[in-house]
């Protein structure tokens, strides 16, 4: 059972408050999204998170441990981070890009181990790209690339994986195909938290939904409660119309506020 | 497969010294040179030399050997110099000549030669070139780094300033310390390079430095490996990445400091090698580190043969041959980044 909890967390950059107060508990095998505007501060969110920035004010801990007392080693087993653009220029193959997640577990004068194979080899196979393994990572097409991405999370084996809009340069068909991944990934215990644009297509994967407003969390909880008509006016400044599909799942129509 | 390119790659090394070392002013024949390199390599009275020349053993193991060796190693750690800064700026333009790393540790050399200091010791000239090398590589750094993204543009302006800035105190020093005949020799050693009369104090001088910074380059290749996925995804496996980022520029400045302490300023070589490298080993920097040592190697023993053979009795400088193998190849990198650069 992991939590990771940001407590009354602050980060100023250049005399600039990028997140102010925010409080947040996020419990093992959970799925939540961070929503909010471009600016909002959902990246930063993501980067305390991961403890790759420090907080200015409050403090981010997980299991009652401060992120900054964690050697980078014993974090990376733990919390495994997947930035948003990830262009490689360089002729690795697939399957030493993947590799490269056992890295927390080598010592300086250690080769891979069977074992280490043996996590590679999972994460290809959950995450459908073992037969790209001798291709190049930069000939693969975006949705393949986005998934060696999260295969290299997955052999680390971090229970918490956090991902910044994975979704982003991808069409319909491979970002659903992306959440059908990561949702099956929650299923086996995973703790799963991501920024994304596409509200529906949150609403459809989520447990939890953080709204996330001029660098301060505005709401948080499940989406049937947090994505009010109110909310979207004040958070996105859009007007939000309830469409339902066939199998009654809640979807929102968006149009200009005016 | 990868061990074959290895032990040929090393094979090679072995035949392109050897075809140096019989190759110059004076015939030696191949057989003879054999003959004396054994003689010295293997313990006393092993091979028989009372019917060899005199001048023949100076010739090959005095004045050949060493310059050879020295023209390998010099060519070894600037090409594992280049590859490492490649990695760490994830920019296929970086190298030692380009971003003025060699012009730091030449300065520092003639710094120590100026002060009179370097006669104490035959480590001095290597340190006070590592200290310069050292300088110079964290300047442009610190000028074309911000948070842990460093942009080509930047990085290579920042390079010219400080090269520029780097020779003329150079030349300064050199103008003021020098009787007004040995000026012209000391600045052309020193900005354009070049191995004649290397002996075997040189390559005692080149090979700690060399040793130690080449022995931490081969500790730090995963790390290199994952530093070109940036910075956040780095840190993120765990990688400590601005500990091993000074780590790996310190090392980077011993190899190149190290070499320029008794070559001068070779330009090119750690451009144009990895890049070679590269498209014959790949990207992993576990083979291609020590790939580029072995192929360093091949091409300044190489290009130094041409040096002094081309134009005999004449020497031809050493960094004006690699910078006519160099540039038309840095331009032809510049010619392929092009799109990229224009947005920058």
């Amino acid at each position: 059972m992991n939590t990771l909890v940001l407590e009354k967390v602050g980060i100023q950059i250049d005399n600039n408050w990028l997140i102010r107060y925010a409080s947040l508990e996020i419990q093992s095998g959970q799925f939540i999204t961070f929503l909010g505007a471009n600016g909002a501060g959902k990246t930063t969110l993501l980067r305390l998170l991961a403890g790759l920035w420090q907080a200015t004010a409050g403090q981010v801990s997980l299991n009652g441990k401060i992120l900054q007392s964690f050697k980078r080693r014993t974090l990376a087993q733990q919390i495994s981070f997947v930035p948003q653009h990830s262009l490689i220029n360089f002729a690795f193959t697939v399957q030493e890009i993947i590799t490269m997640g056992r890295n927390p577990y080598l010592g300086r004068f250690c080769s891979e181990s069977q074992y280490d194979h043996d996590c590679v080899q999972y994460a290809m196979e959950k995450t459908d790209v073992a037969h790209l393994a001798k291709r190049f990572i930069n000939e693969l097409s975006g949705g393949e690339r986005q998934r060696v991405m999260i295969a290299r999370s997955l052999a680390t084996q971090a229970p918490i994986i956090l991902l910044d809009e994975p979704t982003a340069s991808l069409d319909i068909e491979h970002t659903l195909e992306i959440f059908a991944l990561l949702k099956s990934l929650v299923a086996e215990n995973k703790t799963i938290v991501l920024s994304i644009h596409d509200i529906n297509t949150a609403i459809r994967y989520a447990d939890q939904v953080v709204l996330i407003h001029q660098g301060r969390i505005f709401a948080n909880g499940s989406p049937e409660i947090v994505l009010t008509k109110p909310a979207f006016a004040k958070v996105f400044n859009i007007n939000a119309e309830n469409i339902f599909n066939s199998n009654k799942n809640k979807q929102f129509f968006f149009t200009k506020l005016t | 497969m990868l061990r074959l390119k290895f032990i040929a790659l090393f094979i090679l090394v072995i035949i392109v010294a050897l075809i140096a070392i019989t190759v110059g002013s004076i015939n030696i024949p191949f057989f003879v040179v054999i003959k004396i390199l054994l003689a010295n390599i293997l313990p006393n009275n092993w091979i028989e030399t009372q019917t060899i020349s005199q001048t023949n053993q100076v010739v090959v193991w005095l004045i050949r050997t060493p310059r050879i060796i020295v023209a390998a190693l010099v060519g070894a750690a600037l090409a594992m110099a280049g590859a490492q800064m490649q990695g760490l700026f994830q920019n296929p333009l970086a190298s030692p000549g380009i971003i003025g790393t060699s012009s730091g540790g030449a300065l520092g050399a003639v710094i120590i030669l100026a002060t009179g200091l370097a006669s104490h010791s035959i480590l001095y000239i290597p340190i006070f070139a590592f200290i310069g090398a050292l300088l110079s590589l964290f300047t442009v750094y610190m000028l074309a780094t911000e948070r842990g993204q460093t942009s080509i543009a930047t990085l290579l302006l920042a390079g010219i300033a400080v090269n520029a800035l780097i020779n003329a105190l150079t030349s300064f020093i050199i103008t003021f310390s020098w009787l007004e005949y040995e000026i012209s020799r000391e600045m052309v050693f020193w900005l354009m390079g070049g191995l004649d009369n290397r002996t075997w104090s040189h390559v005692w001088m080149c090979l700690p430095g060399i040793f130690i910074g080449g022995f931490i380059a081969l500790l730090y290749t995963r790390e290199l490996d994952i530093l070109l996925m940036g910075s956040e995804t780095a840190s993120s496996l765990g990688v400590e990445v601005e500990k091993v980022k000074l780590i790996i520029l310190t090392s980077a400045a011993l190899l190149t400091g190290t070499a320029v302490a008794v070559s001068g300023v070779v330009s090119f070589v750690g451009l144009v090698i990895p890049h070679i490298v590269r498209l014959i080993i790949g990207p992993k920097h576990r083979y291609l580190i020590p790939a580029c040592a072995l192929t360093g190697a091949i091409f300044v023993i190489l290009t130094d043969l041409l040096a002094r053979t081309l134009n005999r009795p004449e020497e031809i400088r050493l960094g004006i041959l690699t910078a006519i193998f160099g540039a038309p190849f840095f331009l032809y990198l510049l010619l392929k980044q092009r799109r990229k650069l224009n947005y920058l």
